[in-house]
């Protein structure tokens, strides 16, 4: 999984780029690709800028796309949005660590993971402790043999 | 035997919620309405008084699954002054379902004489916090009423929404005590009936001798792991619908010699209670690393699950009516 932290270490000029972004807007396939690299599934955005590198090269005249960015808008939109995604996560993680006993104390999955952990054993009323026997008796359970030693 | 008596009977608390009236939302639901989610609102709980809360004295024969699978039958007298005091006494037993009954046990006596505030408490049918029973079962009022102590009684229904089983009450309409309930588990097979035979709402009580506590408790406070010697492990899983309901303290240490203060955390489902007790271990051999898988030793006790076993230096105890799988997944989450 990607390491956030190394957003700490943008140089300089990426920063500087990041900010003249103002409030220019990712496109959605952007997005995809750097949530995926973000979730260590895909490689991105390298796999998108050798992609789109010819039409950014491209000696055509410029075309006004909704999609166009320099290489250079690129890599700052994709530390934007990997620091954005940064953020969601360690917030998310820090929101499930303080809560022990959430919703999902009940799942299904939760059961057969906690089930597994135990190798349980049968054994008659009477191999019990005493006081896993009386525990028993505590909730309605008679017929309680006799202690032995 | 005696020393465990009283150190299991230590293990439930004396002050848990008791229910001294009724628990209404709204009004009843229809008489035929079935039990389904639709027919579940408007949110209503049935209105029941628990004889316990009245001047009383009650005969109820206690039917219920005895560890080697036949019915056992106790006829039991219940006391109680109106003012919160209590005494339950068992009167005659018999190991099956039919036949005359006996004189009980000298065995079955003493176990009455020390669990008996914790069998009203934890035994007996108990409603929990409204949105909790509705959120956890479907209630229904059926259609034939149920002859108890020459009462024609209401029945309702409960059917546990997560597979849990059936909880029918019967009650007095004209004054709303619970005269009988039967709890049936998942599969429709009989955990307990109670049925009361004889009701005096006028007794002499003046030689009663009520149940007390054997030992001190309190809610636990943070701070209190020093008291019990190590730091009571937290479930990661509970059963559907379950949640913690009382954490306490039991300060045996200070009343009995040689027993150790006790950790007890009760949750239940809004009918059903699920009990998860632990105290440090005198012989730790429970490892208890984490991702490591532990023993644990279970075994059904008539309509009761026990699972026991040590973990990381804790002896740990559950006990409910649910299925051992769901006992066994809530002990697996105690591991560290």
């Amino acid at each position: 999984m990607t390491d956030f932290h190394e957003l700490d270490n943008l140089p300089p000029g990426v920063l500087e780029e990041l900010r003249s972004l103002g409030g220019e807007v990712a496109p959605p396939e952007l997005w995809d690709r750097l949530s995926l690299n973000a979730l260590g599934q895909a490689e991105a955005p390298g796999e998108l800028w050798e992609r789109v590198r010819p039409s950014v090269e491209s000696p055509a005249p410029p075309i006004r796309r909704p999609f166009a960015f320099s290489a250079s808008q690129i890599i700052a939109s994709a530390a934007a949005v990997i620091l954005f995604v940064g953020v969601l996560f360690f917030a998310s993680e820090r929101t499930t660590s303080s809560q022990p006993l959430t919703a999902d104390v009940h799942s299904s999955d939760l059961r057969e993971v906690y089930r597994a952990r135990v190798f349980a054993v049968e054994v008659a009323p009477e191999s019990l402790s005493g006081v896993g026997r009386h525990l028993a008796g505590l909730m309605g359970a008679s017929g309680l043999p006799e202690e032995t030693g | 035997m005696r020393k465990g008596l009283i150190f299991a009977a230590l293990l439930l608390p004396s002050c848990l919620p008791t229910e001294t009236g009724s628990v209404v939302i709204g009004s009843s639901q229809s008489a035929s309405a079935p039990p389904s989610e639709s027919s579940a609102s408007p949110f209503s709980l049935p209105v029941i008084t628990h004889p316990e809360t009245m001047l009383v004295r009650a005969e109820r024969l206690l039917t219920q699954a005895s560890p080697s699978g036949e019915s056992e039958r106790i006829r039991e007298i219940l006391w109680a002054d109106g003012q919160g005091a209590f005494r339950l006494d068992v009167d005659a037993f018999s190991a099956y379902a039919s036949g005359p009954l006996n004189p009980p046990p000298p065995l079955l006596v003493a176990s009455y004489r020390d669990r008996q505030r914790y069998l009203i408490r934890f035994r007996d049918i108990r409603l929990g916090l409204p949105e909790i029973v509705h959120k956890n079962w479907v209630w229904e009022t059926l259609p034939e009423t149920y002859a108890l102590a020459g009462v024609a009684c209401t029945q309702h229904r409960a059917t546990s929404r997560h597979g849990f089983g059936t909880v029918t009450l019967q009650v007095n309409p004209a004054n709303s005590v619970l005269m009988g309930w039967e709890i049936l588990d998942g599969r429709g097979e009989l955990i307990r009936r109670l049925e009361t035979t004889t009701l005096d709402f006028n007794p002499d009580v003046s030689s009663i001798v009520w149940s007390s506590a054997v030992a001190a408790e309190r809610d636990w406070e943070e701070g209190d792991e020093a008291l019990l010697g190590v730091t009571p492990l937290q479930a990661r899983y509970l059963p559907p619908g379950f949640e913690f309901t009382s954490e306490r303290l039991v300060e045996a240490s200070q009343s009995l010699s040689g027993v150790p203060d006790i950790h007890f955390q009760v949750s239940s489902d809004g009918l059903l209670p699920l009990i998860i007790a632990q105290h440090q271990a005198q012989n730790a051999s429970g490892g208890g690393a984490p991702g490591e898988i532990e023993t644990a030793r279970w075994s059904r006790y008539g309509g009761i699950q026990v699972v026991e076993g040590q973990i990381a230096g804790r002896q740990a105890y559950l006990v409910s009516t649910l299925e051992p799988d769901e006992l066994l997944a809530v002990f697996g989450s105690l591991l560290p």
